[in-house]
């Protein structure tokens, strides 16, 4: 007897108004089908509207992935310390070694801490590498075959913007995208459409770290002749803006045939990451260049103009003050 | 209210349509629930990224030949593109994809069979290869060039291993939602 026929609930069914007769298809399902195709193509030219909709749907889905995503966070830390405890034995050897090494270059780093110290007393020069920062948890793993990103429970209400640099204890994971009210997705260093411009080596030589799914992405765009060494540190290097130069990313770990690193983040086994509020006060880093509607740009140039405006580098009243002494310079000029 | 059916042979049938009615939502509320539990940050190797929306496939799968008119076309699209959202894939990829294996199952469950569990099992694993070569294919014209197929590929078998615990719970809640519909003996009417 057919499963169709059998079933107990085709009448309850029917009363929900679902059609048990001729339920292996038809019409609808081709229908549907054809609109998961057509969302595919409208992804692929990157309509306004399929990117406003993402959106809107993780701002909804937000408080839901919040709660469900602790048990996921307090396994993955479980899971962690368990792996420590197994490897505990033999890491006891390799620390005792690392602790004589660190030892000898505690000694060293306060030697240069004190000369760096002295050199910016002498120049006058004032420490510029201080950011404010909000931390967030991840709350949706969006690995897949298209892209490798995160979903934080932070967004705009904490201030942040497209294209702010996150960090972990290790160093760089990645930076921030679709900065929604609550929640913001995180582009992940070996997502495809990552590009972050680098220093390597001894000799600080410039490339750009591309993204390749894999876990050990390639620096591309490296000057000809050039021989890094394994191990080398790698370094965010400033250029372009978008990341604060020497924020860590990690070492060479291959030389040929083409040249790879090994991340210090583990990308795959991120929980709390912390958000740099690093960028230009300018109005294009705070509205999403891929955003085409007119009205939902305009409005979010206007909030990010109104922040800009709440948010003044100098107090009101020294402000004033300055408008005032360059009105008198300009009086002056003009006066005969 | 609480109805415990097992114990009462004496339940009215209005008392078994409102339990029909009730148990109505359940594949449709598991399946979302199950798609919201795996695509949470469990830490999965980068060789594994495909497994957690190939277990919803496998959902899917085991639903649609168990219970064919509990589980509308509407809903697996619209978990598909939850799915889509949360992994951040082209709107509609997954839908497509679940979409599928949704048409494959619905064909399934008009064979006549009753190992419905191992019947279930032997046709998830070619329909498994099939959509993933679908899968494959549709990423590969997404990007316009050949891509890796080596995740994909380790993901499917992944997803073989966990696929008879996932038809073994669905055919446990499915016995579950049927008992009392067939053991509710004498309604009260009768006595």
């Amino acid at each position: 007897m057919s499963v169709l026929r059998a079933d107990p609930y085709s009448r309850a069914a029917r009363t929900w108004g679902v059609r048990t007769r001729g339920v292996t298809g038809g019409v609808t399902l081709f229908a549907l089908m054809f609109t998961s195709l057509a969302l595919m193509a409208m992804s692929r030219l990157n309509h306004s509207w399929v990117h406003d909709m993402r959106g809107e749907l993780v701002e909804v889905m937000l408080p839901t992935l919040e709660i469900v995503s602790v048990p996921a966070i307090r396994l993955q830390q479980m899971r962690r310390k368990v792996g420590a405890y197994v490897k505990v034995l033999s890491e006891i050897d390799r620390l005792e070694q690392q602790n004589e090494q660190l030892h000898r270059w505690e000694a060293r780093a306060r030697e240069l801490e004190r000369e760096i110290a002295r050199y910016r007393e002498l120049l006058n020069a004032k420490d510029t590498r201080t950011f404010a920062f909000v931390t967030g948890r991840v709350v949706a793993d969006g690995r897949g075959p298209f892209s490798r990103s995160v979903i934080l429970n932070i967004g705009s209400n904490e201030r942040i913007r497209d294209g702010y640099p996150v960090v972990n204890g290790n160093g760089l994971v990645g930076r921030t995208l679709n900065a929604g009210a609550t929640a913001s997705r995180v582009l992940l260093l070996t997502d495809p459409n990552s590009r972050v411009p680098v220093v390597f080596g001894a000799g600080e030589t410039r490339g750009v770290l591309t993204g390749d799914t894999t876990p050990t992405p390639p620096i591309k765009f490296t000057p000809q002749n050039v021989r890094p060494a394994i191990g080398d540190e790698v370094r965010t290097s400033g250029h372009g803006g978008l990341f604060p130069p020497g924020l860590s990313i990690g070492t060479i770990a291959q030389t040929s045939p083409a040249l790879r690193v090994k991340l210090y983040a583990d990308t795959d086994r991120i929980d709390f990451v912390s958000v740099l509020l690093f960028g230009q006060p300018t109005v294009g880093n705070f509205v999403d260049a891929s955003t085409q509607n007119r009205r939902v740009r305009s409005k979010a140039i206007r909030t990010a103009t109104k922040d800009l405006m709440i948010l003044p580098t100098r107090p009101t009243g020294a402000l004033r003050k300055d408008a005032a002494a360059r009105r008198a310079v300009r009086n002056r000029r003009r006066a005969p | 209210m609480s109805v415990k059916w097992n114990k009462s042979p004496t339940a009215s049938a209005a008392e078994v349509r409102s339990y029909r009615s009730w148990t109505f939502f359940v594949p449709g509320l598991t399946l979302l629930v199950f798609a919201l539990l795996v695509t949470l940050p469990w830490g999965l190797g980068p060789e594994l990224t495909y497994v957690p929306p190939l277990l919803i496939l496998t959902m899917v799968f085991a639903w649609t030949v168990r219970r064919p008119t509990l589980m509308p076309g509407l809903l697996v699209f619209l978990v598909g593109v939850t799915v889509d959202v949360v992994t951040a894939s082209p709107l509609g990829f997954w839908a497509f994809l679940f979409l599928c294996g949704y048409a494959i199952a619905l064909h399934v469950a008009r064979l006549d069979f009753n190992w419905r569990a191992l019947v279930i099992l032997m046709a998830y694993i070619p329909s498994s290869i099939a959509i993933a070569v679908v899968a494959w294919g549709l990423t590969s014209a997404y990007f316009g060039q050949p891509t890796d197929w080596t995740p994909l590929y380790e993901s499917v078998k992944a997803s073989w291993l966990v696929a008879p615990l996932l038809v073994f719970v669905t055919g446990w809640i499915s016995h579950r939602m049927t008992k009392p519909a067939k053991s509710h003996g004498p309604t009260q009417a009768q006595s």
